[in-house]
């Protein structure tokens, strides 16, 4: 009579304990083959196509953060580097450098999405008597 | 000791009760897989009372210095580097900028001359406002650049010396005039207003500094061998003659600087975005006079 609590509880409390890590390992296994199945395809194709990709990859992100108005200074030098390393025939370089253009502005992409409401942490609190202010339109 | 064992002698409200508590934790600790990104409230302000914030904060953080004293940047708060460049002043190296500027400004441009649109040339306590007709901030140097098209004569290079030259000397005939940027009031310009309140919060760059990261959080701190300024008089004193350009240089020419010295693409002179942020910036500083072209280093 008094194994259904028992049992009842046993589960839910391993089920607590055991939901999160499986869901942390799946997802991990799951980005692990993505990489490999990645990888796999990546090894079939020409150093060429590889760096063409990534650096394609990389203006994309970048045009977006320009876009935005949050363009990194690095990650447009790092475009460049890689876009003469292809133009040279240096596809180890290009893939690498395109890959840290892509990396930086992804960060940046980041940080324009964090400024749309963080900005109002940075500027002084209006008095409180001024906060009954009228609506103000914001820029989007 | 508390053991499975012990729960299992536990009678049925409370193994319902050790459940809910049980799916509560679970609930709480997958929530942040589930929940969405929570937004703030709109936190909006009028430009009086931001002005009134921001006058506030320096007043706190600098006791003893009023606000007006920012007219001079970092040297109302530096008294070495003050003397320093009040000794600077006696010859002051952007004199030759201002000769320039003012044969410049009497050079006849087409079928007109500047004078026909800015008179003797003590304007610069007029810029920047908000040109309801166009929608957008209007700054000296576009007003200049209007001037010249007006007479059918090809704009100025926003990165050229020429532009530079003439704001200079209208900013030296402008002197002790007093900022009074109208409070704006319709929603285009409050739109811009907020744009340039936003630009001047918004952390950029690789380093992730806003303008107000240092102007006002660190405001008096020093960056290497220099004491950070207050934004409020920021706009008083330009164009500058900043000893390491070796020239005189305009507002958005340091707007620029700023922005890559924290590892962020700057914008175009004169863009929108610099245009809004001038006119932010000349709005909190209402009140403070002009003293420019100044010395900086």
């Amino acid at each position: 009579m008094n194994i259904l609590p028992k049992l009842s509880i046993a589960l839910i409390l391993m089920s607590s304990l055991l939901l999160p890590a499986c869901s942390e390992q799946g997802a991990d296994r799951s980005s692990e083959v993505d990489k490999r199945s990645d990888t796999d395809k990546n090894s079939n194709k020409e150093p060429a196509t590889l760096a063409e990709n990534a650096l394609a990859q990389a203006w994309d992100n970048y045009n977006a953060s320009e876009q935005a108005g949050f363009a990194w200074v690095n990650a447009k030098v790092a475009l460049n580097t890689a876009t003469w390393a292809l133009s040279e025939g240096d596809f180890e370089t290009a893939i690498a450098e395109a890959n840290q253009a892509n990396s930086l502005a992804e960060s940046s992409l980041a940080q324009a999405a964090a400024a749309q409401n963080d900005w109002r942490k940075h500027f002084p609190k209006a008095p409180a008597k001024a906060s009954s202010a009228p609506n103000v339109p914001e820029a989007n | 000791m508390f053991t499975l064992s012990a729960l299992s002698n536990l009678s049925r409200p409370v193994s319902i009760i050790g459940g809910i508590i049980v799916f509560s934790y679970v609930a709480i600790i997958s929530a942040p897989v589930f929940a969405e990104p929570t937004t703030p409230g709109p936190i909006v302000a009028s430009p009086s009372a931001d002005r009134q914030a921001i006058r506030a904060h320096y007043e706190r953080r600098f006791p003893g210095i009023p606000v007006e004293a920012h007219k001079d940047g970092a040297y109302a708060i530096d008294k070495k580097a003050g003397e320093q460049w009040l000794e600077l002043e006696d010859f002051p190296p952007y004199e030759i900028a201002v000769d320039e500027g003012e044969d410049l400004f009497n050079t006849p441009i087409g079928d007109g001359t500047y004078s026909d649109c800015f008179g003797d040339g003590a304007v610069k306590g007029q810029y920047p406002y908000f040109d309801e007709d166009r929608s957008e901030v209007v700054t000296l140097e576009l007003a200049i650049n209007d001037c010249r098209s007006k007479f059918g004569q090809p704009t100025l290079d926003y990165k050229g010396a020429e532009i530079v030259r003439l704001s200079a000397y209208i900013a030296f005939v402008s002197r002790d005039q007093i900022i009074n940027v109208a409070e704006p009031s319709s929603q285009a310009a409050l739109l811009a207003y907020n744009d340039g309140k936003r630009f001047y919060s918004s952390r950029r760059g690789q380093l992730n500094f806003a303008c107000s990261s240092c102007h006002v959080q660190l405001a008096g701190n020093r960056l290497r061998a220099e004491k950070l300024s207050a934004s409020v008089g920021h706009v008083t004193h330009f164009p500058v003659y900043r000893l390491k350009w070796q020239d005189v240089g305009s507002l958005h020419r340091r707007f620029a600087r700023c922005n890559q010295q924290v590892g962020a693409e700057p914008f175009a002179r004169q863009s929108p975005e610099y245009r809004n942020l001038e006119y932010f910036l000349t709005y909190i500083s209402n009140g403070l006079p002009l003293n420019g072209p100044a010395i900086r280093k």
